[in-house]
C-alpha cells in the first residue's frame, strides 16, 4: 500500500512537470507578449521592460530559470500559517505577475482559497444530492421515485452553468430576495454559485449512483443475502453501497477537474474573486507566470484529487488490494 | 409428525413483454425431515424457480407465484405468509447454496462478517466471541484449514471449490432444517464436485436436516437422494425413489435423460442425445409438453387434454405419456 501511494507521488510529479513544460512553451508559442496589448512605448523602454523581466533571453534559458523559480527548496512549518503566501513556506517562487502589482504567489494565496471554497461547497452538494437522489431510484426503480429524479437529472445535465447561474439569482436573488445576486462577503453568498456549480455534477453523479447501484442489486450475491433473510435495508447499505458507489468515487477525479475549470464562469456571473477569473484573464493578458502559475496549482490539485481517489478505490475494493 | 414440507400446486408465470412465461405450472411434492429430494431436468425446466419461489426470491415483478402453497412444518405458508415470517424463516430453518461460487460472495465484504452474518440476524444478542467462535468451527467443519487464520480474507483470496465449502458453512451455521442445493456442483472442477457432494451429504447427516438438490446431471442425484422428482417444461413428469427412477423409469423423457448418461453407454458408441429443445414456455401447452418436442412421436392422446399423474407403486408417480423416444440411428441421422 504505501509502495503503491509512493509510486503514484512520483507519477504525480512527473505528471505535474510534463504540465508545466508544455504550458511553459505553449504560452510563448502564442502570438504577442504580455506589454503588446498596452498603449505603444518607445523601443528602447520596451527594450528595457523586456530585459527586466529576462523575456529577452533564450526561451530555454527563461525555462530554466523558471523551474529553479518554482521547485521546492525547503520546508519551514513555522511559515505555514503565516500572512505570508503559504507557497513561500516551501520556498516556490512562481515569479512576478506582468500585470498587475503583486506576485503570482501573493494573487494565488489571495484566490485561491475562495475558489477552493466554492469547489468543496460544489463537490459536497454534487455528492450529497446526487448519491442520495441516485440511491432513492435504484431502489424505487420503474416507479414515480425513479423517473422524476432521473428526469431532473438528465434535465440538469443539459443546463450549461452560463444559463443556471442567472436563473438562480433572478428567481432567488431578484424574486424572492433570499440572497445576493452577486458577490462574496457574508457567508450565505456561497449558497447560488455553490449549488450552480455544483448541480450538473449533482446530476452526472445521481445517474452513476443508480447504475452502479443497480448493477450490484442483480449480482448473485445479493440473492445470497436474501437467501440469508437479510432485510432490504441491510441489503441496500451493507451488501450494495460499497461496490456501487465505486464509479462514483472514480468519476470525482474528473469531476473535481471540471468543477475547478467550470468555476471561471460561475465566478464571473457571481462576481467572486476566485483563481478562476484570474486563470482565464491571465491567459487572455499573456500574463505568463500567472499562466504557469494557475495551471501547476491546478494540475497539483487535480493530481492530488485523483490520487485519492485510487486510494479511496482501493479501500473500497478488497480486489484492488494487493498482496503482501 | 406433518412433513417438513408440502407444496401443492405451486406456479410461477413471469410477465414478461414477450408474453408470459410458465416456468413452473402447478408442481406438487412433499419432503420428510432429513430426506434428500433430487429435482432433475434441464436448463428451463423449472427446477430452479420452483425452490425460489418457496423462499420469495423470485424477482417480482416481473415474476408472480399465481397459486399454489407451500407449507413447511405444517405452520407456515412459505408462499402466502408475511415478508417477515419469511425472512426469519430464510437463512434460519431453509437455507440455500447457489449453483456459482465465484460470484455468489459478496466480494466487497469479509468472509467473516458474511459467515456470522445469520448469526446475528437470526439468533439475536449472540457474543461477538460466540458468533466468532461459531464461524470458525464452521469452517473446519467444511474441510477449511488454519480456519482461524482464513477467516478474515475476502473471497477472491479461495478457489472456486473453496468457496462453495464457505457458502455450505454459512448455510449450515444456523443448523437449517431444510438446505436447498442449487446446482452445486455444476460451476466446479469434476474433482472437486465429488468433494462437494460428499461434504453436502455429511454436513446432513451431522445436521439432520433435509436437503433439495437441484441439478441437471442424473449421476448427481443417484448416489445422494432418497426421492427424485423429474421435471420438464415447468411440470413434473415423473417422481419416485432413486430406484423407481434408475430401474423402472416409465415417462419416456426419463428414460430418455437416463439413456443420455455417458458412463451408462458401451464404449465406441456414439452417446444417446435428446434431440430438439423443450418448448417454448411463453405459449399455453394444453397437452403434453414433451410430445412436442422434435424427433418425440407421439399418439396424440394429449394433444389437447393434460396428462394425468398416474400412481405405478407406493412411491412411484409418473405423469401419463405416448410419446415413443427416437432410435439412436434417427438421432444420428438428425444430427
Amino acid at each position: 500500500m504505501f509502495r503503491f501511494i509512493f509510486n503514484r507521488i512520483l507519477q504525480s510529479v512527473a505528471v505535474i512537470f510534463v504540465v508545466v513544460t508544455i504550458t511553459f512553451f505553449m504560452v510563448r508559442l502564442a502570438p504577442g507578449d504580455p506589454f503588446s496589448s498596452e498603449r505603444r512605448i518607445p523601443d528602447y523602454i520596451q527594450q528595457r521592460i523586456l530585459e527586466h523581466y529576462g523575456l529577452d533571453r533564450p526561451a530555454v534559458e527563461q525555462y530554466w530559470r523558471y523551474l529553479q523559480g518554482a521547485a521546492p527548496k525547503r520546508f519551514r512549518p513555522d511559515k505555514l500559517f503565516t500572512d505570508d503566501p503559504l507557497l513561500n513556506a516551501f520556498g516556490i517562487d512562481l515569479g512576478p505577475s506582468y500585470t498587475s502589482a503583486r506576485t503570482v504567489n501573493q494573487i494565488i494565496a489571495e484566490t485561491f482559497p475562495v475558489s477552493l471554497e466554492l469547489g468543496a461547497w460544489a463537490l459536497l452538494i454534487a455528492v450529497l444530492f446526487g448519491v442520495s437522489a441516485g440511491m432513492t431510484a435504484s431502489v424505487f426503480r420503474n416507479t414515480a421515485l425513479d423517473y422524476v429524479p432521473m428526469s431532473v437529472a438528465m434535465a440538469g445535465i443539459c443546463l450549461p452553468t452560463f444559463v443556471m447561474g442567472p436563473i438562480l439569482a433572478l428567481i432567488f436573488g431578484v424574486w424572492l430576495g433570499w440572497f445576493n445576486v452577486s458577490g462574496w462577503f457574508v457567508p450565505a453568498d456561497r449558497v447560488l454559485p455553490a449549488v450552480t456549480l455544483g448541480l450538473v455534477y449533482a446530476a452526472v453523479i445521481a445517474r452513476i449512483t443508480r447504475g452502479g447501484m443497480l448493477e450490484i442489486l442483480s449480482q448473485d450475491f445479493i440473492r445470497t443475502a436474501q437467501a440469508k433473510g437479510v432485510p432490504y435495508g441491510k441489503i441496500i447499505f451493507k451488501h450494495t453501497l460499497r461496490g456501487g458507489l465505486l464509479p462514483v468515487v472514480t468519476y470525482m477525479g474528473p469531476a473535481l477537474a471540471g468543477v475547478i475549470s467550470g468555476s471561471f464562469v460561475v465566478e464571473t456571473i457571481f462576481q467572486i474573486p476566485g483563481l478562476g477569473r484570474q486563470f482565464v484573464q491571465s491567459a487572455f493578458n499573456r500574463d505568463y507566470f500567472l499562466v504557469l502559475g494557475t495551471v501547476s496549482i491546478y494540475a497539483v490539485l487535480i493530481t492530488l484529487a485523483n490520487l485519492m481517489v485510487d486510494i479511496v478505490q482501493v479501500i473500497l475494493n478488497p480486489r484492488l488490494r494487493f498482496e503482501d | 409428525m406433518p412433513p417438513l414440507l408440502e407444496v401443492r400446486d405451486l406456479t410461477t408465470y413471469f410477465h414478461t413483454r414477450n408474453g408470459v412465461v410458465r416456468a413452473v405450472d402447478g408442481v406438487s411434492f412433499t419432503l420428510n425431515r432429513g430426506e434428500t429430494l433430487g429435482i432433475v431436468g434441464e436448463s428451463g425446466s423449472g427446477k430452479s424457480v420452483t425452490c425460489y419461489s418457496m423462499l420469495g426470491l423470485i424477482p417480482m415483478p416481473p415474476g408472480r407465484i399465481e397459486k399454489g402453497e407451500a407449507v413447511f412444518d405444517g405452520t407456515t405458508d412459505l408462499l402466502n405468509c408475511p415478508a417477515k415470517v419469511l425472512q426469519s424463516i430464510r437463512g434460519k430453518r431453509i437455507s440455500m447454496i447457489f449453483q456459482d461460487p465465484m460470484t455468489s460472495l459478496n466480494p466487497y465484504l469479509r468472509v467473516s462478517t458474511q459467515l456470522m452474518e445469520p448469526l446475528f440476524l437470526h439468533e439475536k444478542g449472540i457474543a461477538k466471541k460466540e458468533a466468532l467462535k461459531r464461524a470458525i468451527q464452521a469452517l473446519r467443519e467444511v474441510g477449511i484449514t488454519e480456519p482461524e487464520r482464513r477467516l478474515h480474507s475476502y473471497p477472491h483470496e479461495f478457489s472456486g471449490g473453496m468457496r462453495q465449502r464457505v457458502m455450505i458453512a454459512m448455510a449450515m451455521i444456523t443448523h437449517p432444517e431444510l438446505l436447498i442445493a442449487d446446482e452445486p456442483s455444476t460451476a466446479l472442477d469434476v474433482t472437486v464436485q465429488a468433494q462437494i457432494l460428499e461434504l453436502i451429504k455429511e454436513r446432513q447427516r451431522a445436521n439432520d436436516s433435509a436437503v433439495i438438490l437441484i441439478t441437471h446431471d442424473l449421476g448427481v442425484v443417484a448416489g445422494m437422494c432418497d426421492r427424485i422428482n423429474v421435471m420438464y417444461a415447468g411440470r413434473i413428469v415423473e417422481s419416485g425413489t432413486a430406484d423407481d427412477i434408475f430401474k423402472r423409469a416409465k415417462h419416456p423423457y426419463t428414460v430418455a435423460l437416463k439413456r443420455s448418461i455417458p458412463s451408462l453407454g458401451t464404449k465406441g458408441k456414439p452417446l444417446y442425445t435428446i434431440p430438439g429443445l423443450p418448448p417454448d414456455l411463453s405459449k399455453p401447452i394444453p397437452g403434453d409438453a414433451f410430445a412436442l418436442r422434435k424427433g418425440v412421436r407421439s399418439g396424440g392422446k394429449y394433444d389437447h387434454t393434460p396428462p394425468p399423474m398416474i400412481q405405478v407403486s407406493d412411491t412411484h408417480w409418473v405423469r401419463d405419456s405416448d410419446c415413443e423416444l427416437p432410435s439412436l440411428e434417427e438421432v444420428l441421422d438428425e444430427c
